[in-house]
């Protein structure tokens, strides 16, 4: 029921079933720095919010938000986290950083197919591991985006164990042209399909918050035909 | 000595089985200096591969490396194909090297080709004489970790060559890497 009733929430036409987001075009520039300062982001539609589909996980739910916004050269993310202890360890381009309190994009920027998509994950360090995946299956991490602009905020201290943080933010700017390979960048009227999703802790069954429910079993984000879509408009 | 003739005219392939390659382990170290001169190499049969001017790859593999050395008697660059297996996925990683001895990787899946993919670690060396060239090869394994992390001796990969802009084959197409000590 709470869940049918995030999903109303989010205005999900239900016989899809998956969220759906309208990607306004950026009015001002955005300094990717990882504070999400209103004048930047006034133009974008209503922030979403993140589900916990999964019973499994243990642990405070802590909330979390994403806006986006597009122009002619990049998508711009934001998300804004409630955190109460805020972790990360990995330092190491390309190492595993979902294993820390990390935000993450997964986009189909061809969704006639489900195969193949672009995923970028980054920690609160700021420590990016992108990918194509294939068939939700393989994650291809020698390929690298170029030219991704990285802004983190940390409300609180991190690695410290004991105080209590009140949360995290993310700004993400992510180049067009990085998917040339696959499809142009979006005119008005595009539909991508994506996910964005939250790890939260470092602990067994911490937790993992999804826009789109995967409707997998296990606590995992990679289901590409369950993605939402990203509406690109004026 | 081991001469294979890989994908001859495509109507020669109808009922040909799977061409087949050993790919020995390196017996002695191999210094990458465009020179497959090293005595580990002589262990090594040559592939012909079909181009307009002959040209020939032989392969090795250590705990660290798996190494190739091509002589092509034009300047045309060179195209490596390798699928590693298992999994069972179309997806296979190429790498265009050209006698300047610059190397340009990419991904594959489908007819999909991404360009924004770099290998880790490689060592690639030329030596051009004229028009013809010969080149050495020395790809880390980790570079195919996230299609498979099985390598050396007993398992069984495919790959394809291919000179200059010529369209890959399909993938059934490829021949039969195996791996032996």
């Amino acid at each position: 029921m709470t869940k049918l009733a995030a999903l109303l929430a989010l205005n999900a036409p239900l016989f899809y079933g998956a969220p759906r987001y309208e990607v306004h075009r950026a009015t001002a520039p955005i300094t990717i720095d990882g504070k999400i300062d209103p004048p930047e982001w006034s133009a974008a539609s209503p922030a979403f919010e993140f589900l916990f589909p999964w019973d499994s996980q243990t642990g405070e739910k802590q909330k979390t938000h994403a806006r986006l916004l597009w122009d002619d050269n990049y998508l711009y993310v934001a998300y804004e986290a409630e955190d109460n202890d805020v972790t990360a360890q990995v330092q190491g381009r390309d190492d595993f950083v979902y294993r820390d309190d990390t935000a993450e994009i997964f986009l189909n920027v061809k969704p006639s197919q489900t195969r193949l998509y672009y995923c970028v994950e980054v920690n609160v360090r700021g420590v990016v591991m992108d990918y194509v995946c294939i068939d939700g299956q393989y994650y291809m991490r020698r390929f690298d985006l170029e030219g991704l602009q990285v802004g983190v905020h940390i409300d609180g201290t991190l690695n410290m164990r004991g105080d209590r943080d009140r949360g995290w933010s993310m700004e993400l700017a992510i180049p067009w042209k990085n998917f040339a390979d696959m499809a142009p960048p979006p005119h008005i009227g595009t539909v991508f399909t994506a996910n964005l999703n939250r790890w939260d802790g470092t602990e067994p069954h911490r937790r993992l918050s999804v826009w789109a429910d995967s409707k997998l079993n296990w606590p995992h984000p990679h289901a590409p035909a369950n993605f939402g879509e990203l509406v690109f408009v004026k | 000595m081991q001469r294979l003739a890989w994908l001859l005219a495509a109507g020669a392939l109808v009922a040909a089985p799977p061409q087949r390659y050993e790919v020995k382990r390196a017996a002695s170290p191999i210094q990458i200096d465009g020179k497959a001169d090293e005595p580990a190499w002589e262990a090594a049969g040559k592939i012909e591969v079909p181009a307009p001017s002959p040209t020939t790859v032989r392969l090795l593999w250590d705990d660290n490396f798996l190494y190739l050395a091509f002589e092509c008697e034009d300047s045309d660059s060179v195209v490596i194909q390798i699928h590693p297996k298992p999994p069972q996925t179309d997806a296979y990683i190429g790498l265009e090297i050209d006698r300047r001895a610059t190397g340009r990787a990419f991904l594959r899946v489908g007819e999909y080709v991404f360009r924004q993919f770099h290998l880790q670690g490689v060592r690639l060396s030329t030596y051009v004489e004229g028009h013809a060239w010969t080149a050495e090869v020395a790809i880390p394994w980790n570079n195919f970790d996230d299609l498979s992390r099985q390598h050396g001796a007993g398992s069984t990969w495919t790959a394809n060559w291919g000179r200059g802009s010529a369209a890959p084959p399909p993938l059934d197409q490829f021949g039969e890497l195996v791996f032996v000590k």
